[in-house]
């Protein structure tokens, strides 16, 4: 089979779904997507899967050898899709589509669209764009005591949504090469990223000889750590100093939230702490910068793309700042000197996104039922 | 047993009648060994020694599989972490 360009089709309508596959909705890119393998496919649609967080078109597509078979084509956020434009009715079953994208890994009929094109009017019905970050050029809002709002100004809306960096690596001058996420374009990089015990650098290193299929977030675990601020979906403060707790709602993490003490409580014993994805958390206020100091997490997780390693004895600080209405800095320093042979930092900035909410996602809507949680 | 992310330490029997128990990891291989020295009960001394091999690294399920021996005497073992 020619998978670098096939063409033809004939409409045979429902029967070959059967033949296609699909992968978990929440999979990391790296683990279900071979970038290297482009395709181009052109086919009549035979069914349009309009779930968020992920839509699917499944397609009737006619090989080299003039066989039919059915294909699965992930093209994205239905949300994501609406705000560019897209409609469910925007593509009909029976319309014959030319995509271009890249094939999933292994045997399935499966692609990710850069690119969908109908052949009737040659009209481009999709193809995603990056976010614009906003610039930065407001001053930040501050309470009446002064303090820096870290969410919205006083009647308006908008969430943190666009991180400058997908994966936590270590502030050092060398910074290893990795897709967002997180695969090292060259695993001989490893040293650059932390400084790994050897048992970490050890599983460090099978998880990225493992393409990342054992991220927990695959089976729609809370992304726990710094990783809750590099998700797709964004995120959102909610201050509530007269209850001494800041919320952070998460967009992409399954919608859930975290919570930090801001009462005036001394910070956690991390071995009296019950062990949990967002851990036991302090924060105080440093001039304009909130520090937040957390333990008690449990292991579950990854605390970033990529696969790094942790104990229970990871001991986070964090250091938020907002130096204008754009523009929060996230600094963390990792403790955890089961993992690491010393104390590191690591950081990055996340952009405004003005007048929008955060978006619904759950990740359980379209994963994978046979994943073993 | 404890585990400092370098070393593993541990006592095997704890009591009157415990004794150390050495580990060894090869994350290389993930292969661990553990051997302790004891005393049957007629207060002869004895060696007990356990080698096996992490599976499923990946999973917080992860086990530790292998053979154990204790003089002339050998078995299987498994270990799967629950928590």
């Amino acid at each position: 089979m020619n998978l670098t360009r096939i063409q033809g089709m004939t409409i045979v309508g429902l029967v070959m779904l059967c033949l296609s596959t699909r992968t978990s909705a929440q999979r990391s890119f790296t683990t279900t997507y071979d970038s290297s393998r482009k395709v181009t496919l052109e086919g009549t649609v035979t069914k349009l899967d309009w779930v968020n967080p992920r839509a699917f078109l499944f397609m009737n597509v006619k090989d080299g050898g003039g066989n039919l078979a059915n294909w699965a084509v992930e093209f994205g956020s239905p949300l994501d899709l609406e705000k560019n434009g897209w409609k469910a009715s925007s593509l009909k079953i029976g319309d014959v589509v030319t995509i271009e994208g890249v094939l999933a890994r292994g045997d399935a009929r499966q692609a990710s669209a850069t690119s969908v094109v109908l052949k009737a009017t040659g009209r481009r019905l999709f193809a995603p764009q990056p976010r614009r970050p906003a610039a930065a050029t407001a001053l930040a809002p501050r309470w009446p005591n002064g303090h820096v709002r870290l969410g919205p100004s006083p009647g308006g809306k908008g969430y943190w949504g666009v991180p400058s960096a997908k994966v936590l690596v270590e502030n050092i001058a060398a910074k290893p090469a990795m897709n967002d996420d997180g695969l090292l374009a060259n695993i001989a990089d490893i040293d650059k990223v932390a400084p790994f015990k050897p048992w970490a650098r050890a599983l460090y290193e099978f998880r990225q000889r493992n393409l990342l299929k054992d991220d927990p977030i695959g089976r729609c675990l809370p992304p726990g750590g710094p990783r809750q601020f590099q998700m797709p979906y964004g995120f959102q403060f909610v201050e509530q100093p007269e209850l001494g707790r800041i919320l952070v709602l998460h967009g992409g993490g399954n919608r859930n939230w975290r919570v930090i003490n801001t009462d005036g409580r001394p910070a956690a014993a991390a071995s009296e702490a019950v062990s949990s994805y967002y851990g036991t958390s302090v924060g105080k206020w440093e001039g304009d910068t909130l520090v937040v100091d957390s333990v008690g997490f449990t292991e579950k997780f990854w605390m970033t793309a990529g696969g790094l390693p942790h104990t229970e004895a990871l001991h986070l600080i964090e250091r938020f700042t907002r130096p204008n209405l754009n523009t929060l800095r996230y600094e963390v320093t990792v403790d955890d000197p089961r993992t690491y042979t010393r104390r590191w930092t690591g950081g990055w900035t996340i952009q405004w996104v003005p007048d929008e909410e955060l978006q619904e996602y759950f990740c359980e809507e379209n994963a994978d039922p046979a994943f073993n949680r | 047993m404890n585990w400092d992310g370098d070393k593993v330490t541990g006592v095997m029997n704890p009591g009157p009648d415990s004794s150390p128990l050495n580990v060894f990891v090869d994350y290389s291989s993930w292969s661990v060994r553990l051997d302790a020295e004891s005393k049957d009960t007629a207060g002869k001394a004895v060696r007990i020694e356990a080698e096996g091999k992490l599976e499923d690294i990946g999973s917080p399920r992860r086990k530790l599989v292998g053979m154990w021996r204790q003089a002339d005497v050998t078995g299987e073992f498994k270990v799967t972490r629950e928590q």
